[in-house]
């Protein structure tokens, strides 16, 4: 019983002070981004590793996922004779909740583990203390523009997610299961907010995007520099972004769709 | 030893420096001086901290106690862009290179110009073939650091740590998992480049021949001390058992061959019992 | 680092079709009228007129 007490308060000890590393981590990261302005280049660069190599993956996922909503939507509402709502279905659960949240985790899968490996093998390999050696910020000139690549992207991968996956859903409805096309887009434009449904969306990628470029370059910044260490760093990457994600949009659904 | 007449000119010097990890101390009341110009060793068994004095050095790393200064200023008392400033006139050459992996040998070079400097791009081109070409790697400018061997990466991160014209430079084992060749060439390369360019070097390492062979003075550390220093043959004649076992690398002396045990007809005597 | 032309290029039409998507779901899905009455169909339409 001691034993596990204690257990208990080294761990709460150690999780917040890697708490608040991170955040340490997370102001200068902030900081840093005011030096890559100057410097598009590093940016561009990162924009490439991040956003471009990500895009693949995620648009044939969002593909995929409507396609499997337009199918499935389609048995449930032909019951009940509504397949012209079909639109309304495919394109809300998309935007509000399956367009930030996949795409995020796809995010976190292929982006953000390949951060923290990059990143720590770059401490691993002394990289980011040869830097420091060179009177170089490696926060700033390593760190900073991912965070800001990773942030931009997510938004624009969500919205690609969504965008396709509601073409999928399209694909399948109206071209293979005889839903009227005029009724799918028309549904969808009457009952789907500009305001509501698609800003959301937005701000959930948004702060999708921020939390997981976070949690992904601090396990890297942070990992025991040896070949283990980093391995585990990029699982603890894709853990800790999943549960967050999962978390972060319960708490933003209640937020943004709780009051009507 | 010769310390009134070493301190007056040093570049760097080390008093009372105490550093732990935990609870583990690594140094205790380390003394030591560099001096200006010429090539000073640490030599000591592996684990006893050699890497991490040349952080502190570096300002990578703050002591518990003591003080460092370089070049007059104390490095742990300096804010972080005075650091830097500092840090821009020391080399530091890291074991492993440390070359930027997604950049060619080429950009790595001139990485710290193109940071440090507003040179126009044909300025750096120069510099950096020079500084190459010091290296002998002028024709491997455009490889990976990949595609290079241990040798020539710590060759190419030699002429990065020399591009800014340091005032001195820090190497950290340089000759470790080097074949005999790529040794000597590193051996020759930090002999002149010492004498080119009045480079102060501090050189960390264990490889007891190539390091005594070049060293102007020499500080053995063991247990987080000094526990000799002096010119190389004063080194190599010195009275201390430990240093003639770590010179001569005998298999047994006073640091003993065996890990601590007990008695081994007692160990073998006792019951069988699983650990 | 090497290839900055190509990679430019992929970062260009990433950004665009991120953008896109985003356009797409503002007026496409959710029919965005900040033009009144005017969609990007009727615009069109116009155009193939002239």
């Amino acid at each position: 019983m001691m034993d596990f007490i204690q257990t208990l308060g080294r761990n709460t000890r150690s999780s917040f002070t890697k708490l608040g590393r991170a955040t340490f981590f997370l102001v200068q990261t902030v900081i840093g981004i005011a030096d890559i302005l100057p410097r598009p280049r590093l940016l561009l660069n990162q924009l490439y590793s991040v956003g471009v190599l990500s895009f693949l993956i995620i648009s044939i996922s969002g593909l995929f996922v409507g396609m499997v909503l337009g199918l499935q939507g389609f048995y449930i509402l032909s019951d009940f004779g509504a397949e012209e709502t079909l639109g309304v279905m495919v394109a809300a659960s998309l935007v509000r909740e399956l367009g930030p949240v996949v795409s995020a985790l796809l995010f976190a899968g292929r982006a953000g583990s390949a951060l923290t490996a990059e990143i720590g093998l770059m401490k691993a390999t002394e990289q980011l203390s040869g830097m420091e050696m060179m009177a170089v910020d490696p926060i700033k000139r390593i760190i900073s523009p991912r965070f800001l690549a990773g942030f931009i992207s997510m938004p624009l991968l969500a919205a690609l997610f969504s965008a396709i996956g509601i073409i999928g859903g399209q694909i399948v409805g109206s071209g293979l299961l005889g839903v009227d096309d005029g009724a799918y887009w028309s549904q969808m434009q009457a009952k789907l907010d500009f305001q509501d449904d698609i800003i959301n969306g937005v701000i959930k990628s948004l702060v999708f995007g921020f939390v997981t470029s976070w949690i992904a370059l601090f396990e890297g910044y942070d990992a025991i520099p040896t070949s283990e260490g980093v391995s585990r760093a990029t699982t603890r990457t894709v853990v800790t972004a999943a549960f967050s994600i999962l978390g972060l949009d319960f708490v933003l659904t209640a937020l943004m769709f709780g009051d009507d | 030893m010769g310390d009134s007449a070493r301190c007056h000119n040093s570049l760097v010097t080390v008093r009372g420096l105490s550093f732990s990890r935990g609870d583990n101390k690594i140094f205790t009341d380390v003394s030591m001086d560099f001096e200006s110009g010429k090539i000073t060793a640490i030599m000591g068994p592996s684990g006893t901290g050699k890497t991490t004095l040349l952080k502190l050095i570096g300002g990578q790393l703050q002591p518990s106690q003591g003080i460092v200064t370089v070049d007059g200023s104390n490095v742990h008392r300096l804010r972080r862009n005075e650091l830097f400033v500092l840090r821009k006139r020391m080399g530091m050459l890291f074991q492993s290179g440390a070359l930027l992996t997604d950049m060619s040998v080429y950009d790595n070079v001139a990485f710290p110009l193109r940071e440090h400097t507003h040179l126009p791009e044909s300025m750096i081109r120069t510099l950096v073939l020079l500084k190459l070409q010091a290296v002998g790697l002028r024709g491997a400018r455009n490889l990976m650091p990949n595609e290079l061997s241990g040798g020539m990466a710590r060759r190419v991160a030699l002429a990065r740590a020399i591009a800014l014209d340091p005032m001195m430079i820090m190497y950290d084992e340089p000759f470790t998992g080097q074949d005999p060749i790529s040794k000597g060439v590193l051996l020759h390369l930090i002999k002149s480049l010492n004498a080119t360019l009045g480079l102060t070097t501090i050189i960390v390492s264990h490889d007891v021949h190539e390091t005594a062979a070049i060293a102007d003075y020499i500080y053995v550390v063991s247990g987080g001390k000094v526990i000799g220093e002096g010119s190389p043959s004063e080194i190599k004649h010195s009275a201390s058992e430990w240093v003639q076992q770590f010179m001569d690398g005998s298999a047994d002396g006073p640091v003993h061959f065996h890990y601590p045990a007990k008695d081994l007809q007692d160990d073998l005597m006792s019951s069988g019992k699983r650990y | 680092m090497q290839h900055s032309s190509t990679q430019d290029t992929l970062v260009g039409l990433f950004v665009a079709a991120g953008i896109a998507g985003l356009f797409f779901l503002a007026l496409q899905v959710s029919n965005l009228n900040w033009l009144d009455e005017s969609h990007g169909t009727i615009i069109r339409h116009g155009n193939d007129g002239c």
